[in-house]
């Protein structure tokens, strides 16, 4: 099927990828493995179980690939898989109790909670060096701020920031109605407000 | 517009999701009413604060991805692992779908090793001349079997190496000259089954005029010549002919051939080809058919796992699904059975055993006795595993 934009979508490469053609797929995990592993990554905050769990998700992506129906979109269904492991993953490590990884101080073994890892390459790396500080602290805050957020409206919030999904696919993940969606964004954002107030008026500034 | 409308479309307007008129009376709202006005501002400086750059992640995390999707992709995904993908795909997945989605995996999985640098022709090609040696009892008793034996050896290792599946070098593949009139005068030839090409084809015919002739027959009178040749039990001839036609053919040649080398050379030879026509024309009879014959034969090779696999994928499919659970229950019978038939096999010697203490001259009688009996109850089992459907 010829088509006269440049760039199949992704419901399109799912079907070449149905129909034997494996290059689709790896087309795929570049255009989502980064949102997707910052999704997991916000969520976790440990960047080696963030990365594990990107990659389960495209393998089920590739076991599961004859069952994705085209009236889905495929972020809907990947983000779907992915936001299920994570609720595996905590579910497994409350059982574990680990402290380290639940603590937020500085964790004592070598597996540091990402919020330390200041070498992480981000989009502001190469800006100057005020800023980058001013960045560290405000990043810092967000973090901090993101994991007080109860699960349900930190999943929510993460979907649409970091995987820009529409309210109504994120409602078909979560299995609530769409108004309650729009609420718990609401909610986060609230909370996120209140832990952020005193940076906000330099947040602004910077802009 | 008022505030209590405004707190409801407040979302929406952050992230731009409501329709024009709405958004535009939002945007009214604001400029007259400084509470939402000021709430708006505060979410909308939060939302900009919260978002943080994308990290990278690691660079060698898409490779680490790449092959991990080779290994699930050759690898059949096993039960438990199909469980956990439905409730992790959530609404996503239906169980007879997954079922047959899984069975999919694995015989692609299968098939491409199997197939792998050989076309799916040539086997049926190659074997011609083994079979030179050993027809099968039914094939060997028609006349159009001996006049396959009268043929000179196949030959060309080129063509093999074709890719498996869309290569249709039919006549090329099959070099096979034509059915030469045996010194059994007409024989599989007399009652004119094959109208074109019988009337034309001559001792003295070369092969490739005789192929070419086969090529410019019409599909249809192809298609009634194969399958009379199959109905008189001339399987090999007909499988000759159903893999001459194109798998477009809406008549699903592609499931007559493998019926045709199922009782031609049996069952062993012929999975491969159901599972290659089950794979190619999914979601349609001629795939559903293909399925359920191929689970026949895997269980009449005694192979019940992959009989199973195939007829649960069948359970979901409305015109096949009373057939697949009346075979997966004669599976569970055989299976029982034998299972009976080793349990009695140890029960007897266990007895012997038992019995052999008291005197010696039984025991050594014993002993035999029991070895026998447990003979003849495996080759009970195996001969029960082997029946044809």
């Amino acid at each position: 099927m010829s088509s006269l934009r440049s760039d199949p979508t992704d419901e399109e490469l799912m079907v070449r990828f149905q129909r034997g053609d494996r290059p689709a797929f790896a087309v795929l995990v570049r255009r989502h493995k980064t949102r997707l592993y910052n999704f997991v990554l916000r969520q976790l905050r440990h960047g080696p179980s963030a990365e594990e769990i990107v990659q389960d998700t495209f393998v089920r992506v590739v076991q599961n690939a004859a069952d994705f129906r085209h009236a889905s979109r495929f972020s809907t269904w990947l983000y779907a898989i992915a936001r299920n492991l994570c609720v595996d993953h905590a579910r497994k490590r409350a059982l574990r109790r680990h402290p380290s990884l639940d603590d937020p101080g500085p964790a004592p073994n070598g597996d540091a909670p990402e919020r330390m890892d200041l070498s992480e390459r981000t989009a502001d790396a190469g800006a100057n060096v005020e800023r980058n500080v001013v960045s560290s602290q405000i990043r810092e805050r967000v973090l901090e701020a993101l994991h007080k957020l109860p699960d349900d409206q930190r999943e929510v919030f993460l979907m649409r920031q970091v995987g820009s999904l529409s309210f109504k696919d994120i409602a078909e993940i979560v299995s609530v109605p769409e108004n309650t969606v729009k609420s718990r964004m609401r909610y986060a954002l609230e909370h996120l407000q209140a832990e952020l107030s005193d940076f906000e008026e330099y947040a602004r500034a910077l802009r | 517009m008022d505030c209590e409308k405004f707190e409801s479309a407040m979302i929406d307007e952050l992230y731009s999701e409501l329709d024009e008129l709405t958004s535009a009376a939002a945007k009214r709202h604001l400029a007259g009413c400084a509470r939402c006005s000021a709430r708006m501002g505060g979410l909308r400086a939060t939302q900009r604060v919260a978002s943080l750059p994308l990290v990278e992640p690691p660079g060698d995390l898409e490779e680490r991805i790449a092959q991990a999707a080779d290994k699930a992709w050759m690898a059949p995904a096993p039960r438990p692992r199909v469980g956990q993908a439905i409730s992790l795909a959530g609404s996503w997945a239906m169980r007879p779908q997954t079922a047959m989605a899984a069975l999919f995996l694995v015989m692609i999985g299968t098939s491409l090793l199997f197939l792998r640098g050989k076309s799916a022709r040539t086997p049926m090609a190659a074997e011609v001349t083994v079979t030179e040696q050993g027809t099968p009892a039914p094939a060997a008793s028609t006349p159009g079997a001996r006049v396959a034996e009268s043929m000179p050896p196949m030959q060309p290792p080129s063509t093999f190496s074709s890719p498996a599946f869309e290569a249709k070098p039919a006549a090329q593949a099959f070099a096979v000259p034509p059915p030469r009139e045996s010194p059994a005068p007409g024989a599989g030839f007399a009652a004119g089954p094959l109208p074109p090409m019988a009337l034309r084809a001559s001792p003295e015919s070369p092969a490739s005029a005789a192929d070419q002739r086969e090529e410019e027959v019409p599909e249809d009178q192809l298609f009634d010549s194969a399958l009379r040749n199959y109905r008189a039990g001339r399987f090999i001839e007909a499988a000759r002919q159903f893999d001459a036609l194109p798998s477009s053919n809406p008549n699903a040649p592609d499931l007559w051939a493998a019926r045709a080398i199922r009782d031609g050379k049996g069952c062993r030879a012929a999975v491969a080809r159901f599972d290659k026509t089950a794979l190619r024309d999914k979601q349609a009879p001629s795939g559903w058919d293909a399925l359920l014959e191929g689970a026949l034969c895997y269980r009449a090779l005694g192979d019940f796992g992959s009989a199973r696999a195939r007829l649960n994928g069948l359970l979901g499919v409305d015109s096949h699904k009373d057939r697949a659970r009346a075979e997966l229950d004669r599976i569970d019978q055989l299976q029982q059975a034998q299972a009976n038939r080793e349990a009695a096999a140890l029960a007897a010697a266990k007895a012997a055993r038992a019995a052999r203490p008291a005197q010696t001259p039984a025991a050594a009688a014993g002993a035999p006795a029991a070895t026998a009996s447990t003979q003849a109850s495996q080759g009970a089992a195996s001969a029960s595993a082997g029946e044809r459907p």
